[in-house]
C-alpha cells in the first residue's frame, strides 16, 4: 500500500502524504525522491539526445524530457534503450511545430543506441569484379544486419544532426528530403546519407525477398535509382550481415 | 549455489572513461565493479570492453533493477537478463539493493525505500529466495541511503537485514557512505549501527562520496557517489575492518567521473588500510 502511495505522489507532484514518515521534513525528504527520479530519467535521454539537446538548447531540452518523464516511465531497468518513443512524442509539442525535422534527427540517435549495442555480426563482403559470385548473391536471401535501419526524413534531418555537432552549426545548404542509414563497422556507429531505394530494398529483404528483387523492387519504386548503386551502398555501409557467420552463431 | 564474494583488496566501479587506463592491466586493483543493467544490450563496444578487463580482473556485478523491496516480485523478464549476464560474464559477486525500484510496470530509475515490517521482510526474503534460484548463486544485498523513514516500521533496518541475511543465506554489502547519509538524516549514530550491523556476513564494502545540502533548520546528506569519500566515511571504514579484518572494498564513482587517477588514489587509500589490518596482504 504505501508501495502505491509514494509511487502516486512521485508522478503526481503532489505533497507526500501525512502521517506516512516518521522523519525530517517529510516534503523536503520526499522531494529529494522526486528530484533523483525526474533527474536521473532526464539525463538518460539528454545522454541519448545529445544532437537533439544541442539543436534545442539544454534549457528548452530538458522542458521537453520532463513532459516525457511525466508520461512515459521506463519499463525496463535497462536504461540504454529508455527513450524509444521520444522522437514521436516530440511532434505532439505544439511549441516544437516549426521545428519539424527535430524528430527526424531524434530518430537518429536512437537508432544510433540500438546499433550501439547491437549484436556483433560480420557484415556481408563480396570479392571485387567477382560477376559470378554477384549473380549468386543476387539470388539469395540476406538478413538486414542487425545493427542496421534506414529510414526516410523529408528534411535534411542526417545533415543536420551532423552538422549539430560542429562548432558553428549552420543551416543546412540545400533543404531536401534525405534517406538516412545508421550502422555499425566493428565497434564505431556510422551514419550515413544514402539513396532514397535503399531504405525500400532494405525493407523488403527484411521480408525475406532476394536481394536481386529487392534492388529491383527499390529501383522500379523510382526510376532514378541504379541497381548497383543500390547494391554498391548496401555493402559499402554494412547493411546486410554475412550469412555465414549468422549460421556458425546458430550452431554454436 | 555459488558464492558471491569479491576478492581481498580494493576495487573500483568501472566506467568508460577510464578503460584506457585499465585496458591494459598494469593498475593493481583486486576487481572491478559495474552495473549490470548498463551491460544487458546484445554485443558491441561495451561487451567487448567487459570482455577485456576481465582478463585482467575479477568482475563483479552490482544490480539496481530487480526492486527486492517492491511488493511485486522481481520482473522475471530481468531476472533472466540478470541470469543471462551472469552465465556470460560469470562474476566474482552478484549484489542488489534493498530498494524497490518497480511499481505496476514502471520503473522509476531509482533506489527507493520500504518500512521494515514483518509483512516487507517476508516479502523480499521470497524475492531473494527466488533470485538466488534462479541464479543458482548467493547475492550480496546492501543497505540502503535513505532520507525518511515510515512511521509503520517495527523493525530496526540492522535487524531487518539481518533477519534477511540468516532466513535467505544471502551475503551482505555494506555501504559505510550509505550508513553516513542515512545517520546524518536520521540522526542515529553510525557507530551504533555498526556495532549491531552483522559484519560476519559482509562480503564486499563500499565507499563513496556525498553531497551536504544545508538548510535553515536542517542539513541533509544525499548519496551522489560524485565526489571523493568523506574523512567520516574512511573512520567508519577503519572501525569495520579493525574489529573484522580486511573485507574487499570498493570506490564507487557513478557522477561527474573523474580523472582515473583521482579513483585510483581512493582505491590505493583504501587498500593501504587493507593491507595494514592483513598484515602480510598484498595487493594483487
Amino acid at each position: 500500500m504505501i508501495e502505491d502511495v509514494f509511487a502516486r505522489h512521485l508522478r503526481s507532484g503532489a505533497e507526500p502524504p501525512e502521517g506516512l514518515f516518521a522523519s525530517g521534513r517529510p516534503d523536503r525528504r520526499f522531494e529529494v525522491y522526486r528530484n533523483n527520479v525526474v533527474h536521473s530519467l532526464t539525463t538518460a535521454l539528454a545522454t541519448r539526445f545529445p544532437a537533439t539537446q544541442r539543436l534545442l538548447g539544454i534549457e528548452c531540452f530538458q522542458a521537453c524530457a520532463q513532459l516525457f518523464v511525466e508520461s512515459y516511465k521506463p519499463i525496463s531497468p535497462v536504461m540504454m534503450f529508455y527513450g524509444d518513443d521520444f522522437p514521436a512524442y516530440l511532434t505532439t509539442l505544439p511549441s516544437l511545430t516549426n521545428w519539424p525535422f527535430l524528430a527526424d534527427v531524434a530518430r537518429i540517435e536512437v537508432a544510433r543506441t540500438r546499433a550501439y549495442h547491437a549484436i556483433d555480426r560480420a557484415p556481408l563482403r563480396l570479392k571485387v569484379g567477382d560477376a559470378d559470385e554477384i549473380e549468386t548473391y543476387l539470388n539469395r536471401v540476406f538478413n538486414p544486419h542487425p545493427a542496421a535501419s534506414v529510414f526516410h526524413s523529408p528534411y535534411p534531418a542526417g545533415t543536420i544532426w551532423a552538422a549539430s555537432g560542429t562548432e558553428e552549426a549552420l543551416p543546412p545548404e540545400a533543404w531536401r528530403d534525405e534517406t538516412i542509414a545508421v550502422t555499425r563497422a566493428a565497434y564505431e556507429v556510422q551514419v550515413s546519407l544514402v539513396p532514397r531505394g535503399t531504405a525500400i530494398c532494405i525493407d523488403a529483404i527484411g521480408k525475406g525477398v532476394v536481394l536481386g528483387e529487392a534492388i529491383a523492387i527499390a529501383c522500379h519504386a523510382d526510376e532514378e535509382y541504379d541497381p548497383a548503386l543500390i547494391l554498391a551502398t548496401l555493402l559499402r555501409c554494412n547493411l546486410l550481415a554475412d550469412p555465414q557467420q549468422e549460421s556458425d552463431h546458430e550452431n554454436s | 549455489m555459488q558464492e558471491s564474494r569479491p576478492p581481498l583488496g580494493a576495487g573500483v566501479s568501472f566506467k568508460p572513461d577510464h578503460y584506457e587506463d585499465l585496458s591494459s592491466g598494469q593498475v593493481e586493483l583486486s576487481f572491478i565493479e559495474v552495473h549490470a543493467e548498463n551491460y544487458m544490450g546484445s554485443g558491441g563496444r561495451p561487451i567487448a570492453m567487459l570482455d577485456r578487463l576481465r582478463q585482467h580482473y575479477s568482475l563483479s556485478l552490482h544490480g539496481v533493477g530487480l526492486s527486492i523491496g517492491g511488493e511485486a516480485p522481481p520482473d522475471p523478464q530481468h531476472l533472466q537478463r540478470v541470469k543471462a549476464i551472469c552465465e556470460r560474464f560469470q562474476p566474482c559477486s552478484f549484489s542488489e539493493h534493498l530498494a524497490w525500484s518497480t511499481h505496476e510496470g514502471a520503473y522509476f530509475n531509482d533506489l527507493l525505500p520500504l518500512p521494515y515490517t514483518a509483512q516487507t521482510l517476508g516479502r523480499g526474503c521470497d524475492h531473494i529466495d527466488l533470485i538466488q534460484t534462479t541464479l543458482k548463486r548467493e547475492i550480496l544485498l546492501e543497505n540502503p541511503a535513505t532520507y525518511i523513514t515510515f512511521s509503520e516500521s517495527t523493525w530496526t533496518e540492522v535487524d531487518f537485514i539481518h533477519q534477511i541475511a540468516q532466513r535467505t543465506g544471502c551475503g551482505l554489502l555494506l555501504d559505510l557512505n550509505n550508513v553516513h547519509v542515512s545517520a546524518g538524516n536520521h540522526s542515529f549514530s553510525a557507530q551504533d549501527y555498526l556495532v549491531h550491523f552483522p559484519l560476519q556476513k559482509v562480503r564486499e564494502i563500499h565507499l563513496a562520496g556525498h553531497a551536504i545540502e544545508q538548510f535553515e533548520d536542517e542539513k541533509l546528506l544525499i548519496d551522489t557517489h560524485d565526489r571523493t569519500v568523506s574523512e567520516e566515511v574512511w573512520d567508519l571504514f577503519e572501525t569495520v575492518i579493525a574489529t573484522v579484518g580486511p573485507i574487499a572494498t570498493l570506490i564507487e564513482w557513478d557522477q561527474d567521473i573523474p580523472q582515473f587517477s583521482t579513483l585510483l588514489a581512493d582505491a590505493q587509500r583504501a587498500n593501504a588500510r587493507l593491507t595494514h589490518y592483513a598484515g602480510t596482504m598484498v595487493a594483487p
